[in-house]
């Protein structure tokens, strides 16, 4: 079902790799079986109750809870269409999506614009995210907007204007051989 | 036990960006000022800023990584008396800072595109509260600069050598700032400490 969402989400097209090209499935993975999953810098105490759009999240599941119970949820819905996420038409696929959007699907207690905005923050997050986070599979989407990554400075370039700044993404964990040590662990903090 | 301190005429908390200037300017207007609280942990360019790993831009920006951590810290929030106020469970409008090194850490090394009324502050100001808009009747803290440069004269100047343009935009917008003759704020001397 992720796989498939991610796919939807953000999408392979003429520009280059999407989602699930770029290997966003196996970021949501590593981080939710991680800290952030089991809710890193997320404040779990009461009172509990719905409040405003500003005020935020408010639900009190964690990251890797909510998943697990929407996914749950959304296979069971659609077991009376005898198909699972992944079966079903992009068509359809997006028009479940939107309902999921528009906020009308309850989907074991939670609200479904709930879980389509962690999906949405997370797939976003993973496709943007350095690879050493998860996976983003030759940085796709840095090259798709000219992100040249972690380099530390500029000096050579900063006095040659009008120059194409054409340089190699660089990942903040490639080491000097231009291998990326993936490191989903690191904390939220400092 | 509590240590009583030498009075001093000024105490400034948290003695970062902003605070190191209020106090240099204090104590250059001959007041006796006092610049040490910090909160948070001790932090230094190296090893906790140094390339490549403070490049990370999940890590600090999105995961407020250098912020308090509101799961030992927790405040609410609400917008209006009439809202009952909840945790904030994750950081999201406003990340309160922590550790050494105030603002000019916090900024994350992210420079944000000005909004073209950014420079339009007297402008927009008037239009908002036309007649009630400060006047010279007020206080000359409270009165509206001119505006020297617009947002597209800056962004031009970005292309040619930010190194000569922004000193030479530093210096017009203090003598702007000076030609309102603005004050200090008024701080009586030798507030009593209870």
């Amino acid at each position: 079902m992720i796989e498939a969402a991610c796919e939807r989400l953000i999408p392979d097209d003429e520009l280059g790799a999407g989602a699930l090209t770029a290997g966003v499935p196996n970021y949501l993975d590593k981080q939710l079986g991680g800290a952030w999953g089991a809710g890193e810098r997320l404040y779990r105490s009461g009172p509990w109750q719905f409040g405003t759009p500003s005020q935020g999240y408010q639900l009190p599941y964690t990251p890797a809870e909510l998943f697990r119970a929407c996914v749950r949820a959304i296979s069971q819905q659609l077991e009376a269409t005898k198909m699972s996420f992944h079966e079903i038409c992009t068509d359809a696929q997006d028009a479940y999506l939107k309902s999921l959007e528009s906020g009308g699907v309850d989907l074991d207690g939670v609200p479904s614009i709930a879980f389509l905005d962690i999906l949405l923050r997370m797939t976003v997050e993973g496709f943007f995210a350095d690879p050493a986070y998860g996976d983003h599979k030759d940085m796709a989407a840095w090259r798709l907007i000219g992100f040249p990554g972690a380099y530390a400075d500029y000096y050579e370039a900063i006095d040659r204007h009008g120059v194409k700044f054409q340089r190699e993404p660089l990942s903040l964990a490639e080491d000097s051989k231009g291998r990326i040590q993936m490191r989903s662990d690191i904390p939220a903090h400092l | 036990m509590a240590q009583r301190l030498k009075e001093v005429d000024v105490v400034v908390i948290g003695v970062g960006m902003v605070g190191s200037i209020v106090a240099k300017e204090l104590a250059a207007a001959g007041y006796k000022v006092l610049g040490l609280l910090e909160r948070g942990q001790s932090r230094d360019t190296v090893p906790e800023f140094q390339s490549p790993g403070i490049h990370d831009e999940l890590r600090f920006d999105v995961r407020k990584a250098l912020m308090q951590d509101n799961t030992r810290e927790p405040v609410t929030f609400r917008n209006q008396r009439a809202h009952t106020a909840l945790p904030v469970r994750r950081w999201e409008s406003f990340p309160p800072g922590t550790g050494l090194g105030g603002s000019m850490v916090h900024w994350n090394g992210q420079t944000y595109r000005f909004q073209a009324n950014d420079f339009q502050l007297a402008t927009r100001t008037k239009e908002r509260y036309g007649k009630n808009a400060p006047t010279a009747k007020h206080p000359p803290h409270y009165r509206l600069g001119t505006e020297p440069i617009c947002r597209r004269k800056v962004e031009l100047s970005s292309r040619c050598q930010l190194s000569v343009i922004l000193p030479s935009l530093i210096f017009r917008m203090s003598v702007a700032m000076k030609s309102t003759d603005c004050p200090l704020p008024e701080v009586s001397p030798n507030v009593p400490v209870k």
